[in-house]
């Protein structure tokens, strides 16, 4: 038993003494919250919305549906920035609304039950669709933003974007995750 | 075997050395300041999104975070627990503690369901948990959630007084090495963790970590003796296989020996040393996988454990297989449900103890399911579930909650749950044979028999709770709870006849008998509060009220059993504060303290007087991951008592320490 302990204790100081040549400081860490805030505010630069939708200048509609973290987030940060000179309008909408008005719609995860339902309305209404839910972007959402290992990987639906009539930046394809399945809807 | 396993441990750390990923320096970055592209490499923090769950959850719930945890300094998870409103906590001796949430506390809390990581660390032979044998690295703790009151509608039986959940965290491109030294006279704790990534989807780490407990005092302030060592090895490895698919894989092994003083027939005068071995290790396997509007999650494990206590041995087996599923339907229910299967094999020699069946192959099935369905949305909503349950020894349990929760918006939440919950007889309940000297009556020797009952039925609590929290500003949020728990059938000790033993040599036998002898009513309050004053301030108070009243079943001979008294005292107090004075120097310092541990014993040592406690800790970080901190606990007083013997073992004094550790991520 003794030996087993000395062993261990020698594994202990074997560990210290073998890293000690690599030194490197700790860093803290972002919210998830905030750093999906800013990739929705850096990524609508680089999509084209449907020429019906978009008058070039004044502001950029964002309409929020669910009410959690992510969106209050997103609310906060969104009023406080602006995309080359545009400024956003953010108003939060219920499943039941129109989506004529938005431009973009940001569905929280808990929300995700109502999107079969809103699906051909929002192709339909040329609405770019944006959520943190994992599987958003293989189920008929054009952006998913979700957390894969401990990063945001930024998920495109490209078929979906076409049949909204959005077209995508290569810019941005080049830094995000093509999804080339069609959802079947 | 352990030989093996630390050579290929040394071997792990130079790979784990050469895929130290990239450093980066400084505060958090200007994110409006980043392109898209170095977005997508920012290492994010995941923390705030279970907060808010948390916040909507109609339970009593409250979460240690990595940063509290690390802050408090603690070596052990009980003691970290102490800043939980409504949990008890008391250290019996060096390595033996009492903790349990909502009274009845003991060394062998037997109403409380712990788990790390979802894997129950009940002992389903004992009831209760041991703590030594569970211990783990402090720094690979990513939060402890803590339900006081009944979780059994999810988690099972035994989940009465409420369910500790201890979440490791996942391994990150961020782990760096990590090396722990920590010395006082109280305890030593060396720990060494490797972390390395073979690609930003396959992260591992493995860890060793060696823990000697010094000895406590005795009651006349000489050494305790009852010091002991924990020694463990293992590792985990986290796999996102697809993005819908998430694989854990974790294992360890583990020895403890210790050493205790033991003393029959309360008179601790008469104590002889005793020793504890206790050795084993699981392993675990974890499938998570996420559809369009649900998930689900398939987890096994396997442990396999040793432990000789008092001349008694037991060796146990458990492999647990559980299956939950998560689904989220278009009409607004939110539903879990799952299934589960466990099967604990184990035997039990012994000679002064012993049980009558030396062993055991006990079966459990479960099922359960639980909608959540908003009345109106995003405002009210109705929880309901149920499990059923199936074992071996009282068949079928039905474990149902109710619960209302009002959000009226998001910065406060009042909630009510009502719900019936069981702790379910183990194998030494029904079993166990246990004769120890008593001392001398009519000039003979006295021997009490303590005896096990095949017949015993399920505890039972019928639980009702209602709590508010709120918000009120970014910088102060409180929490208040309260309950009323009604239990009935409880366990307790059937004082028999006195007989004589024929000899040589002759003694009388007093036999005491498990039975379901008591009722009882609890009630309470529990509150708390995190206040931010200043931006390099945090203060966490909390303070708990509880009493209860026992009943005896008819007028017959009973009386609570040890591991069944109540034992908790009426006011528990904590309050800490944390204060990041410069960059690199930071304070945390912690009062907390309760009333008189009451207790039925109507012996001196048993009456345990109210105390408090003053633990402080500077820390300073010298940068580079490098960080060193000095500390003293229990400052006020040299010494106190927690606990007192409820069994057979002796229970210690806790002096006041002091300590260095030193702490380098690298």
């Amino acid at each position: 038993m003794r030996a087993i302990r000395l062993i261990c204790l020698a594994g202990v100081i074997a560990f210290v003494a073998t890293s000690l040549a690599l030194c490197s400081a700790q860093e803290p860490m972002p919210d998830e919250l905030q750093v999906r805030a800013a990739i929705v505010v850096n990524l609508v630069r680089f999509i084209t919305f449907k020429s019906n939708r978009d008058e070039m200048h004044g502001p950029l509609h964002i309409c929020l549906l669910g009410y959690d973290q992510q969106s209050s987030a997103l609310e906060n940060y969104l009023s406080a920035h602006s995309v080359d000179g545009r400024p956003f309008q953010v108003r939060r909408v219920s499943s039941s609304e129109r989506f004529d008005e938005c431009q973009v719609l940001y569905m929280s995860s808990t929300e995700r039950h109502h999107f079969d339902g809103l699906y051909a309305s929002l192709i339909e209404a040329g609405v770019l669709t944006i959520s943190d839910d994992p599987a958003f972007a293989t189920s008929g959402g054009i952006i998913g933003l979700p957390v894969i290992g401990d990063r945001i990987e930024i998920q495109i639906n490209l078929a979906c974007a076409e049949q909204s009539g959005i077209a995508i930046s290569s810019r941005l394809l080049g830094v995000a995750k093509v999804i080339r399945k069609v959802a079947g809807k | 075997m352990i030989k093996s396993v630390i050579t290929s441990i040394a071997a792990i750390v130079v790979l784990g050395c050469c895929s130290q990923s990239n450093a980066q320096n400084g505060a958090l970055p200007d994110l409006s300041a980043l392109n898209l592209e170095q977005l997508t490499r920012i290492e994010v923090n995941t923390a705030s999104r279970r907060d808010q769950s948390l916040f909507e959850t109609p339970a009593a719930v409250y979460v240690i975070t990595h940063e509290e945890l690390m802050r408090s300094g603690a070596t052990s998870v009980p003691e970290a627990l102490r800043m939980v409103p409504g949990i008890e906590v008391a250290q019996i001796d060096a390595n033996k503690w009492a903790v349990s949430a909502r009274g009845f506390n003991s060394r062998f809390a037997n109403k409380m369901l712990i788990m790390i990581d979802g894997r129950s660390i009940y002992n389903p032979v004992y009831s209760g948990t041991l703590w030594d044998q569970n211990d783990l690295l402090i720094e690979d703790i990513d939060r402890i959630e803590i339900v006081r009151g009944p979780g059994a509608t999810m988690w099972g039986a035994n989940a009465v007084n409420g369910v500790i959940n201890i979440v490791t965290s996942k391994p990150r491109a961020s782990d760096r090495t990590l090396s722990v030294l920590h010395g006082g006279n109280i305890d030593e704790v060396a720990s060494e963790r490797v972390s390395f990534a073979s690609s930003n989807l396959v992260r591992s780490r493995i860890y060793a970590r060696y823990v000697r407990h010094r000895d406590l005092l005795s009651i006349d302030n000489a050494s305790a003796g009852d010091g002991g060592t924990s020694e463990r090895i293992g590792g985990r490895l986290d796999w996102h296989a697809s993005n819908r698919d998430q694989l854990t894989f974790q294992a360890n092994l583990f020895r403890n020996p210790e050493q205790q003083r033991i003393c029959f027939g309360y008179s601790p005068s008469e104590f002889t040393y005793s020793k504890i071995y206790g050795a084993g290790g699981f392993a675990m396997g974890k499938w998570e996988r996420k559809f369009g509007t649900s998930d689900l999650a398939l987890q096994g494990y396997f442990t396999d454990e040793h432990r000789n206590e008092i001349g008694m041995k037991l060796d146990m087996r458990v492999a647990d297989i559980d299956f939950q599923h998560h689904i989220n339907t278009g009409s607004g229910n939110d539903i879990v449900w799952g299934t589960g299967f466990r099967w604990t094999s184990d035997k039990v020699l012994g000679q002064q103890a012993y049980f009558t069946h030396s062993d055991h192959l006990v079966s459990l099935f479960s099922a359960f399911m639980q909608d959540s369905y908003p009345l109106l949305p995003a405002k009210l909503t109705l929880t309901a579930g149920s499990k059923v349950q199936w074992n071996s020894y009282t068949n079928f349990e039905w474990q149902p909650r109710v619960s209302l929760i009002w959000t009226p918006d998001s910065t406060q939440a009042l909630w009510g749950a009502m719900s019936r919950a069981v702790r379910t007889p183990s194998d030494q309940d029904r079993d166990v044979q246990f004769l120890y000297p008593m001392g001398e009556a009519d000039a003979m020797p006295l021997f009490g028999l303590i005896s096990g009952n095949p017949g015993l039925k399920s505890e039972i609590v019928i639980a009702e709770e209602v709590g508010y929290r709120r918000r009120f500003a970014k910088w102060f949020s409180a929490d208040l709870a309260g309950f009323l728990n009604r239990y009935s059938d409880l366990q307790a000790t059937y004082l028999g006849e006195p007989y004589l033993l024929p000899g040589p040599p002759a003694g009388l036998v007093q036999p005491f008998e498990y039975v379901n002898g008591f009722s009882a009513h609890a009630q309470g309050v529990e509150a708390s509060i995190g206040w931010t004053p200043v931006a390099s301030v945090r203060v966490l108070g909390s303070y708990a009220w509880m009493q209860a009243r026992l009943h005896k079943h008819g007028d017959v001979m009973v009386q609570p059993s040890g591991g069944q008294d109540w034992s908790t005292p009426r006011n528990t107090f904590d309050v800490r504060a944390h204060w990041s004075a410069t960059r690199t120097w930071s304070i945390n310092a912690a009062l907390n303290g309760n009333s008189t541990v009451p207790s039925s014993l109507n012996i001196p040592i048993a009456v345990v007087a109210g105390h408090t406690r003053f633990d402080m800790r500077v820390t300073h970080s010298f940068g580079e991951g490098l960080e060193f901190a000095v500390g003293g606990t229990n400052l006020l007083r040299s010494s106190h008592q927690e606990f007192y013997p409820e069994d057979y073992t002796l229970n210690a004094f806790v002096p006041r320490g002091l300590y260095l550790s030193l702490n380098w991520a690298r």
